[in-house]
């Protein structure tokens, strides 16, 4: 058998969900037979088994990079449903990625359609917040404007400064009462069962520095936040300059 | 100042979260640190922060776990791109990753997966392993992997494979004493022959690590203290092949900085005890 096939055999035994034992016992006598014919057997730990430890591997690895990426998610979930909702993500969305830190990705949007996201709703939108988060952690470092660098710039010249944000700053709405969720799951309570949900708020997450912070907006500053993203005048910003959310002046 | 392969870096630690602010703040007091390449593509934020902290000074080398050499695709171009530019930014001393295979059809198994150990696939690898050298500038490092089942069609032992792939690439060897034990014990081979085999001058770098019995077969996790077998590899390592690098790796359940400086410690000393050095 050629080095290609006998790759795709083993990948095909340890991703099938139920277990390299129950791949067998779904495949055809060829597919069987390519089997036996590829793996060495040995006594006491059999080609199933062995092969089993890349399966386990396999899913424990990707499930442990969302658990630590989304765990607000998992504790609204618990502990049972988020395993079920990684077990399916990992089917339906295998990683494309070789950076493993980008494998969720796609778990918003897997969310908002799934089972746990109906019994949760707006679970979807903390989902987003979370990987919002991620993504500024990892994010390309840019000078930002500061206080000093406006002073720095003549009066007159103010109408024409164009503002934007720093690529990290995203503005998500969300129905969960994410800003009092997030402390309460940071702390290690019992999670709300199920969470209550409102009207959505507006959720600012940017990196400032070397930290990822987040707040809630009032609608009015959420839209101008927004529109900053495409490059706005200024108009009195001044808490936007000391929370680091402008990018150098232009 | 960029050192170069096959130079002895001392011993250090793999750089891991739980140490970032420890590294912000005043450094790491070991001789160089291995960085995981992947974690550091986002060219930004904290993790590169560290990492250029560190990199002032010390040497850095660079450990990767995705580039999949002999995953039946080639590695992408976008993977080796921002390869590439970790390795501009960074001057790491060298380049390593793992000889295993990691994709298949566009999908990642984030695992280091065996090869058959035949002709075709040391071809292959081979082949791969020039296109990644060209594109890098600089001879790739290459790991020995922890291993779990064995293919009916291999034609040679493991360190046959690796010590055939290294020469015919003109790459170089990164020697991890705990995969070796682990995979010594999974098919019932002797550590001290494969370390034997294997050519002293293309080893730059081991690695030490802990690794679980889980009855049936050995588990490498990484997680805990180097245990008194992989230390006596060492020393035979050391004995065979001289003083090389040393890196110390513990990725699960990362302890506090001084219960890993204290492995770092050990390392240091095992091989002084062995060369006789004070």
């Amino acid at each position: 058998m050629a080095l290609h096939d006998q790759q795709a055999l083993l990948w095909r035994a340890m991703t099938w969900p139920t277990g390299v034992a129950d791949f067998l016992a779904h495949a055809d006598p060829e597919t069987r037979a390519a089997f036996a014919a590829t793996f060495a057997e040995t006594p006491g730990f059999d080609r199933i088994a062995r092969i089993g430890v890349y399966a386990e591997a396999y899913f424990w690895r990707l499930f442990g990079v969302l658990a630590d990426h989304f765990g607000l998610v998992a504790w609204l979930c618990g502990p049972a449903r988020f395993h079920n909702l990684v077990t399916d993500y990992v089917l339906a969305c295998p990683s494309v990625d070789a950076d493993i830190r980008r494998y969720g990705k796609r778990l918003p949007g897997f969310v908002a359609t799934h089972a746990e996201g109906e019994r949760i709703p707006a679970l979807a939108d903390a989902a987003a917040i979370e990987w919002a988060m991620v993504r500024a952690l990892d994010a390309p470092d840019e000078p930002v404007a500061t206080a000093d660098d406006l002073r720095a710039v003549p009066i007159d010249r103010w109408p024409a400064l164009v503002l934007q944000t720093v690529a990290t700053a995203r503005v998500h709405a969300c129905a969960l009462p994410f800003t009092t969720l997030w402390p309460a799951f940071r702390r290690g309570d019992a999670a709300p069962d199920p969470p209550d949900t409102g009207a959505p708020i507006d959720v600012l997450v940017w990196r400032q520095g070397l930290e990822v912070l987040h707040r809630s907006l009032p609608a009015d500053e959420a839209a101008a936040v927004v529109a900053m993203g495409d490059g706005m005048r200024f108009v009195g910003r001044q808490r936007w300059l000391a929370d680091g959310l402008v990018a150098a002046l232009r | 100042m960029r050192a170069h392969d096959g130079d002895h870096l001392g011993h250090g630690v793999g750089l891991r979260v739980p140490h970032f602010d420890r590294a912000l703040r005043s450094g790491l007091d070991v001789d160089l640190v291995e960085a995981v390449s992947e974690n550091f593509f986002g060219g930004g934020g904290r993790p590169m922060a560290v990492l250029e902290r560190l990199r002032r000074d010390m040497p850095v080398v660079l450990h990767g776990v995705s580039l999949g050499i002999g995953s039946p695709e080639p590695p992408a171009p976008s993977y080796l791109a921002r390869l590439r530019a970790l390795v501009d930014r960074i001057e790491p001393a060298w380049v390593s990753d793992h000889l295993c295979w990691t994709s298949l059809g566009g999908h990642q198994a984030h695992d280091l997966l065996p090869l058959p150990l035949t002709e075709e696939a040391l071809v292959h690898v081979v082949d791969r392993i020039a296109r990644v050298q060209d594109v890098l500038g600089r001879p790739l490092v290459l790991e020995n992997v922890s291993s779990y089942v064995a293919y009916a069609a291999s034609t040679m032992p493991e360190w046959e494979f690796l010590a055939e792939v290294v020469q015919r690439a003109d790459a170089r060897i990164l020697l991890d004493v705990n995969n070796v034990i682990v995979s010594a014990a999974n098919f019932e081979l002797d550590p001290r022959a494969y370390v034997d085999a294997l050519p002293s001058d293309r080893i730059v770098q081991l690695h030490l690590a802990n690794h679980s019995d889980r009855g049936t077969h050995r588990f490498d996790d990484h997680r805990g203290e180097v245990p008194e077998a992989v230390w006596d590899l060492y020393r035979h390592v050391v004995r065979r092949h001289g003083a090389i690098t040393t890196i110390v790796e513990w990725d699960e359940d990362v302890p506090a900085w001084d219960v890993l400086r204290a492995q770092q410690r050990r390392a240091a000393a095992e091989e002084a005890a062995v060369r006789g050095v004070a």
